[in-house]
């Protein structure tokens, strides 16, 4: 396959993934803000805004910072995630089944309208709706081959990286006072809240939520199971033994969240964040090299049935104009 | 709705998708068996000629030391690449595909009136256009033997895989195009696909000491031959425009070397050159040493001063044509012209002769269109496709466009033009088809 083609089939599951997630916090954590009896300041808000990935949130009210994180141009937001997401689809249109295209492509239009000012959660639910559906169509329309590894790739990559970031920073935030109501947040922004109840049964802690959400095998927002689907994607892409780079980092993350300490990661989130960041960053390089952008010519290549020139030949060719040369 | 859909540009005859873009009329051109021989002998004949003189124009000159044309018009074409200049190329092809348009006067005399040897398009139409036909009236064919368009594609795999660098006895082929933003974007799709060839961008490409690779999920991988939809000037951003995004660096230069082939050839643009167009009967006679079958239209060359006399003297009967333009651009069209436009290309024809060439107007040929309402008469030309491999190849039929403005003489599909089906008899096929 292409590597073009591989770009913008990552690219759609990674933008997808960005936009089912931005809608789910953003629903979750407007839902929290009513659910407190005060109203809570600014700073509730700047701290959305830096889970949703914008740094510098200057934001004082909710209507700021669900304006940018619906619409904004500036970071990551809905809108902005779903045109990505349908420009990549663009790209490889030929090799997606119709219907896909066309479901990406009608929410991104729907996305451009400014029906989320009226009623902010059905426009939300759009957005989460619509990439189940797109989900589906990936595993019922389409053959199971390499695209739709990529798809698969880059929609689990980008999950594992969401769900770090919400459980090291709601850990850092959450560290002085034990908040039931924002950690069951934190479940809700995983789809997870329903699935904790019935694996534990009992009251929200942070060790549990934060073993449930980074470890559980079982659960498909865990950070591990995201890692792992993205590990087979890899290897079924690295079909017949090649052991790639892109591979071993992703092993290695794997183990990284089999082996994490749920108490640990709760007294020191910074840290594993920070580790799990950088082993990202390098399977992010690691996956420009291998896959999306190729450079390197190994010695092999030029052996492999190309036509030896020799010496004299290509001595001879210059970039001269006027120059004729002998054969 | 439709938006939600995206804008189909179909080349796969979807039903929608034809009628929106491509405008097509349901009565088919029919060509005769006899009719069809004469034709297809005829473009065989220019075609070889065509390559001679390709080869011959950037290796021993012959023909222009001989002077049986005038080494002036020639190596003064923009269009003539100095990097070509003593290259070999592969079986010493330069045209591989060629799409000669053609045009028929009153008396049913087949004209050139341009060749297209550079990135000729319009045949992924001929094939839509056959698929539709057979669709919406299957019965028809039953009554005529008509010769059929399916190999087209086939045909041109194997003539691009002969290319290959010698020793290579699976090449890689690819298709080259500009990009998604091309108008032939889905002709470059739908060929791709029925070839089952990869369809890369300049950026799928690199260049490493001369020989070309892929950018693969399996790593880099050897391409041997390109089909290339980019212009010449617009493929090598270091031979061509700088600025182009859409060329891959280096490919120039590993062309030269031989560690990939390239079709259609560079440089090819001399050869279709409209001034050099008017000197092709003296190429086929000097190279084949037979008289053209095809007839060109008489054409003045304004750097010729005897030609330019006249035609400044009869602007307002002739057709002007810029040389190296081509799609209807930079034309002065003289029955229909103001006093000032003729006055405008005057000065510039004297200002800078070797740009000009004036023919008298054409009479394309007429045929009825079927408009929803009743028949009309309506002016149509004909581009068929020669293939040249180890054999040329002429599919027979070809793009037959039709002006569907009444009166009109445009055929663009951008101006109100459209397409018809063009059937070529098989033998036994009744010539009174023709008339």
């Amino acid at each position: 396959m292409l590597s073009r083609a591989a770009t913008s089939l990552a690219l759609l599951g990674r933008h997808l993934e960005r936009a089912d997630n931005l809608a789910r916090i953003l629903g979750v954590h407007v839902a929290l803000s009513l659910d407190r009896s005060d109203e809570p300041g600014p700073s509730f808000w700047i701290r959305l805004m830096e889970l949703a990935g914008w740094p510098n949130g200057m934001v004082e009210r909710r209507e700021q910072a669900v304006e940018f994180i619906v619409t904004g141009s500036a970071g990551p937001s809905v809108r902005a995630s779903v045109a990505a997401a349908r420009s990549a689809a663009q790209a490889v249109r030929p090799s997606l089944p119709t219907e896909l295209y066309e479901q990406v492509n009608a929410l991104h239009w729907r996305m451009q309208r400014d029906t989320w000012q009226r009623d902010l959660y059905p426009s939300m639910t759009d957005v989460q709706l619509t990439t189940r559906l797109v989900d589906g169509l990936l595993e019922d329309t389409m053959t199971h081959d390499e695209a739709r590894e990529f798809v698969r790739l880059g929609k689990f990559v980008e999950r594992a990286a969401n769900v770090t970031t919400l459980i090291t920073r709601k850990s850092a935030e959450l560290a002085e006072a034990e908040d039931t109501l924002e950690w069951t947040a934190v479940l809700k922004c995983c789809f997870a809240f329903e699935s904790y109840q019935s694996r534990y049964s009992a009251p929200v802690t942070p060790e549990r939520v934060i073993e449930f959400l980074l470890l559980d095998t079982t659960l498909p927002r865990s950070a591990r199971f995201a890692t792992a689907v993205a590990l087979s994607a890899v290897s079924r892409i690295d079909a017949g033994g090649r052991r790639s780079r892109p591979r071993r980092l992703l092993a290695r993350l794997d183990s990284m969240f089999e082996l994490a300490d749920p108490a640990g990661v709760a007294l020191h989130p910074s840290d594993f964040e920070a580790q799990v960041r950088a082993l990202l960053r390098q399977l992010e390089l690691a996956l420009r090299d291998t896959y999306f952008h190729p450079s390197k010519v190994s010695g092999t290549i030029f052996g492999e049935g190309g036509r030896t020139m020799p010496q004299q030949q290509q001595q001879s060719v210059r970039p001269h104009p006027h120059r004729r040369f002998t054969r | 709705m439709f938006r939600n859909h995206g804008i189909t540009f179909a080349v796969y005859p979807d039903e929608q998708g034809i009628e929106k873009v491509w405008p097509f009329d349901i009565i088919p051109r029919v060509i005769s068996a006899r009719s069809w021989k004469r034709l297809e002998a005829g473009l065989k004949q220019r075609i070889r000629a065509l390559n001679h003189f390709l080869d011959d124009v950037y290796g021993r000159k012959l023909i222009l030391q001989q002077r049986a044309v005038p080494p002036e018009i020639v190596l003064s074409s923009p269009l003539y690449m100095r990097e070509v200049e003593g290259l070999r190329v592969p079986h010493g092809i330069h045209c591989h595909i060629a799409g000669i348009d053609l045009v028929r006067d009153h008396k049913g005399d087949f004209y050139v009136l341009e060749d297209n040897l550079r990135t000729p398009s319009g045949v992924s139409y001929v094939l839509a256009n056959r698929y539709v036909m057979k669709r919406v009236l299957p019965d028809l064919f039953a009554h005529y033997p008509v010769r059929p368009v399916e190999g087209y594609t086939q045909e041109l795999l194997r003539n691009l895989r002969w290319l290959a660098p010698e020793g290579i006895d699976d090449p890689t082929v690819v298709l080259l195009t500009p990009g998604i933003n091309n108008s032939a974007y889905y002709e470059h799709l739908y060929l791709a696909k029925q070839m089952g060839i990869e369809l890369v961008e300049g950026s799928d490409l690199l260049v490493d000491q001369d020989h070309v690779f892929m950018r693969t999920t399996r790593g880099l991988r050897r391409v041997h031959v390109i089909y290339r939809r980019i212009d010449d000037e617009w493929l090598d951003p270091i031979f061509g425009h700088s600025e182009s995004l859409v060329g891959v660096a280096g490919l120039v230069n590993a062309y030269r070397a031989g560690g990939v082939s390239i079709a259609n050839g560079l440089g090819n643009g001399v050869a279709d050159d409209k001034a050099v167009y008017a000197l092709i009967p003296k190429i086929i006679r000097y190279y084949l040493d037979e008289d053209p079958l095809l007839p060109n239209v008489q054409t003045f060359l304004c750097a010729l001063d005897e030609d330019r006399a006249y035609v400044l003297s009869h602007l307002d009967e002739l057709v002007v044509k810029t040389v190296d333009a081509s799609g209807g651009y930079g034309m002065l069209i003289g029955p229909a012209s103001t006093k000032l436009e003729r006055e405008r290309f005057r000065r510039r024809i004297q200002a800078e002769p070797r740009a000009f060439i004036a023919q008298p107007v054409v009479a394309l040929s007429v045929q009825p269109v079927f408009d929803g309402k009743g028949l009309r008469r309506c002016h149509q030309d004909l581009r068929p496709f020669v293939l040249t491999g180890a054999d040329v190849h002429v599919s027979p039929g070809g793009l037959t466009r039709v002006a569907l403005k009444p009166g009109s003489l445009v055929v663009n599909s951008s101006q109100g033009g459209g397409s018809r089906d063009t059937w070529v008899l098989g033998a036994g096929g009744e010539d009174s088809a023709d008339a």
